[in-house]
């Protein structure tokens, strides 16, 4: 996934709802570990719209 | 790697995590908090509200310094206008404010706070928690402690990695979106509640006065019905032309910009493990109708505090000791959290037609039982009577 850090507030409902339990809040931002699968549930329920699908380049 | 040993280590210097850290370090015990962040009680990530009841329930006495506003009144807007009064005395916290001072009271008591600390993992031998990694500027580090607090939120890394807390399924949360506003022009004795299921799916609007016109002015909505943005898309679209608000909110200017996720599916099953509790959001210690969980996070928090330090004098950090954490909260906010879980659900069903419906067969004193998960059977069976239309979404309330 990719992080919008301008939009992301760290909130950290993204981690919550993680299934592959993927995501670390780290210095207030999430990093996404490989066991991430591109579920895209975390973009879904993210309120500022800051996560997409994608590898972090 | 260092290695500490403390009898309580906290994760987190939220409401639930610093409730629990001064209730054990007043049961004399050595007590540590582990805080991710810098600054404590920033950013907020709620709308401030709590009931004086829940306060007094919790034993604390309100302060000035981290009080707002007061409330006598709840004002709940029906999706088509029509307006109900819930009274109920309430503040509106400083959150910033009240959640340093709670972590400062902890700490006069004797508990040690360290900031920038994050919690890794709980760490396990032969299944039993004995304590947590973590890691600051210095590196990784491991602490062992009696008992583990986890209070350590919605993510809740330590409670996950004991086996205790679940990923949270998207139709058991709201995701939400606030404004702290200025020349909010609103009652300002009374709390405004909008719910609209059709403009803010399975959560709504509120409206928390401040005083002298500022407001937290925000939504939730439920996940299932979520699109990545959409809580603060759907924010900024009511602010601007929802027939409701567009008026109060006319000339209204945002300050500041909170979001976050609050559990609404209940409490967890299970809140404690082999020398763990779990506490506050990580336990989903939340009114699943209100998303209010100040009032059940203070308390759960100093009888997780209170539990732990009994146990950790007594050497005996197993579940079976720490069982009693949960029996007691269960006592406290048991019955409530099962109905107003079960109310939320057929709430959450309800189309804008039903809410109206069910908004005239109501009366004051039924929407504050429905809140506060009281004689939830009797009103449902008012609502059949009143308008059979609605039975299939109240029918599993009765009996």
């Amino acid at each position: 996934m990719i992080v919008d850090q301008r939009l992301c507030l760290g909130c950290a409902v993204c981690a919550a709802v993680c299934p592959n339990d993927a995501v670390t809040i780290s210095g207030g931002k999430p990093e996404f570990s490989s066991d991430c699968n591109d579920c895209g549930l975390c973009a879904r329920v993210c309120p500022t719209g800051a996560l997409r699908e994608g590898e972090e380049r | 790697m260092t290695e500490e040993r403390y009898d309580v280590v906290v994760v987190g210097a939220g409401p639930a995590g610093s409730m629990a850290a001064w209730a054990a370090a007043r049961e004399g015990c050595d007590v540590l908090v582990l805080e991710r962040r810098a600054e404590i009680g920033v950013p907020k990530q709620c709308a401030e509200g709590i009931s004086a009841r829940g306060l007094k329930h919790a034993g604390i006495k309100p302060q000035d310094e981290w009080i707002a506003n007061e409330v006598s009144r709840a004002l709940i807007y029906a999706p088509n206008g029509e307006r109900f009064e819930v009274p109920g005395d309430g503040y509106i916290l400083e959150r910033k404010l009240f959640d340093r001072w709670l972590a400062a009271r902890a700490v006069d008591e004797g508990a040690e706070l360290r900031l920038l600390a994050h919690a890794r993992r709980a760490l396990l031998e032969e299944g039993r928690v004995v304590g947590v990694e973590f890691e600051d500027e210095e590196g990784v580090h491991e602490v062992r402690a009696e008992v583990v607090i986890a209070a350590d939120g919605i993510e809740s890394r330590v409670g996950r990695s004991a086996g205790l807390v679940p990923p949270l399924e998207p139709e058991d949360l709201c995701t939400c979106a606030q404004y702290e506003m200025v020349g909010v022009d609103v009652e300002e004795d009374a709390t405004h509640f909008f719910v609209d299921n059709e403009t803010f799916p399975g959560g709504y609007f509120w409206v928390f006065p401040k005083g002298d016109g500022r407001a937290n002015v925000g939504l939730g909505i439920r996940g299932s019905e979520a699109e990545p943005g959409l809580a603060l898309e759907l924010l900024d679209r009511a602010i601007r032309e929802h027939e409701l608000l567009s008026d109060v909110l006319e000339g209204a200017k945002p300050v500041e910009l909170n979001v976050g996720g609050v559990p609404v599916c209940g409490p967890l099953g299970r809140t404690y493990d082999d020398g763990i509790l779990v506490v506050g959001d990580a336990a989903r210690q939340v009114n699943p109708i209100t998303g209010g969980g100040l009032h059940t996070s203070l308390v759960c928090g100093r009888i997780a505090g209170e539990v732990a330090a009994e146990a950790a004098s007594e050497e005996d950090p197993s579940a079976e000791r720490l069982k009693e954490y949960q029996e007691r909260w269960e006592e406290e906010f048991g019955r409530m959290f099962k109905l107003t879980r079960k109310a939320s659900r057929a709430l959450s069903n309800m189309s804008n037609d039903e809410l109206n419906a069910l908004a005239e067969a109501l009366d004051q004193e039924d929407i504050l039982k429905l809140v506060r998960g009281e004689g939830v059977a009797r009103v449902a069976k008012k609502v059949v009577k009143r308008k059979p239309s609605l039975i299939k979404h109240v029918r599993h309330l009765i009996g």
